[in-house]
């Protein structure tokens, strides 16, 4: 019972762990990204490929964070990065409302923030999803590659003993047999030789009808 | 000879280390994505309350008869005092339309000349402030429109037209460069030359 508590709360331990990681590397996206997107006014010399480059790297060292995980931890990660970068720059991109320093803008700017929006969600989640899976492969080949063989070998081990211990119990049970005892023998259809027990109950009403 | 347990313990640490780092690094791009989004709300709201006008009065407008030459003074006000960046006014440009009539409207048949000056020596337009401009557009005796502006004005009973554009640079970090255009439409007074 006790032990179950301590996975149970190892586990959501993990779990917290792994939503500060996806959220951290999507800060670390959305920072390049409204970098980009503002660089207008705020000065930035930030080249287009940091859009790629951003998603790439942080799902990629993401998917060595997961690398003790499930896989389908590292697809929910880059996901949970995805929502967390366009949050945030969907934040920025609003921030003159949110500082409430812009009264009424044009249609033209929500295009603008539309259509930067739609970029990022278009080219973060891809690619991070991609990173993530390939940094979890080759985290699971850098850092566990030892740990999996020598499991690899105990399971091996463990099996053949299992087998060993099988074919024992059989033997052990020919020999425990007793003295003129046969099998019971099974009435085989190819021979035609039903047993009239096994035989269907025909009904006399049912010939009538 | 390092166990399993300690090989898998010391791998454990390394992916707890870069967990660190990306925490590390998310709060500095945190900050940064704080700046940038400050830096766009200055930008933007400078952008939306910067204004140029010309002020509706008697020395806005004036023409000024002097010997072969006429002088249309324009007093134009650009206002930055609604904003948190400075501003270079860096160039104004007008153009100069009179009439008769009052002018709803800029018509070709009413044009008599445009201007395209420095604002006074690039002056830097602080945060908080505004300041006038005079820039004035000179019509020589030969000049093709100084007998229709001299015919219109001369009685003080001429109208004007003035339709024009401040450019300016947001001074700091982003340097960007953007305009606000401005009318003006009242009856010209004129001068003793």
């Amino acid at each position: 019972m006790q032990d179950d508590v301590n996975t149970g709360a190892m586990d959501n331990k993990r779990k917290l762990k792994l939503l500060i990681w996806s959220i951290s590397a999507g800060v670390i996206v959305a920072f390049f990204f409204g970098g980009n997107f503002l660089k207008f006014a705020t000065g930035l010399s930030l080249s287009g490929e940091i859009l790629f480059i951003s998603p790439l790297f942080c799902g990629f060292i993401l998917g060595i964070l997961t690398t003790m995980d499930e896989l389908h931890h590292s697809v929910f990660a880059s996901i949970i990065m995805t929502i967390s970068a366009v949050s945030l720059i969907s934040l920025s991109l609003f921030s003159p409302l949110l500082f409430g320093v812009a009264g009424d803008f044009i249609g033209l700017y929500y295009v603008f923030v539309i259509q930067n929006i739609s970029i990022a969600i278009v080219t973060i989640f891809p690619v991070a999803l991609v990173s993530t899976i390939i940094g979890k492969v080759v985290g699971e080949y850098a850092l566990l590659s030892h740990i999996f063989k020598r499991e690899r070998a105990v399971l091996r081990s463990d099996t053949l003993k299992w087998y060993q211990m099988l074919e024992e119990a059989a033997d052990d049970e020919d020999e425990l047999k007793p003295i003129g005892w046969e099998a019971p023998v099974v009435p085989s259809e190819a021979q035609g030789q039903v047993p009239e027990a096994d035989k269907p109950a025909v009904k006399e009403e049912d010939g009538q009808e | 000879m390092m166990s399993d347990t300690g090989k898998i313990k010391k791998r454990s640490e390394i992916i707890e280390i870069i967990g660190i780092c990306i925490i590390i690094t998310a709060l500095i791009s945190a900050y940064g994505i704080y700046y940038i989004s400050n830096e766009y709300a200055k930008v933007t709201e400078t952008q939306m309350n910067i204004g140029a006008y010309v002020p509706y009065g008697d020395d806005s407008v004036s023409v000024t008869y002097l010997d072969n030459h006429s002088i249309v003074n324009v007093n134009i006000a650009v206002s930055n005092i609604e904003s948190r960046l400075d501003v270079d006014i860096y160039l104004i440009e007008y153009s100069i339309y009179i009439s008769d009539e009052p002018i709803v409207r800029p018509d070709y048949n009413d044009y008599i000349g445009m201007i395209t000056s420095s604002a006074s020596g690039n002056d830097i337009l602080e945060a908080g402030t505004g300041q006038m401009y005079n820039i004035p557009i000179t019509f020589d005796s030969d000049n093709e429109y100084y007998s229709k502006l001299t015919d219109v004005t001369e009685d003080g009973s001429g109208y004007v037209l003035i339709q024009g554009r401040a450019h300016y640079k947001i001074m700091g970090s982003s340097g960007l460069q953007d305009s606000i255009m401005f009318y003006y439409g009242d009856k010209v007074s004129v001068n003793a030359g």
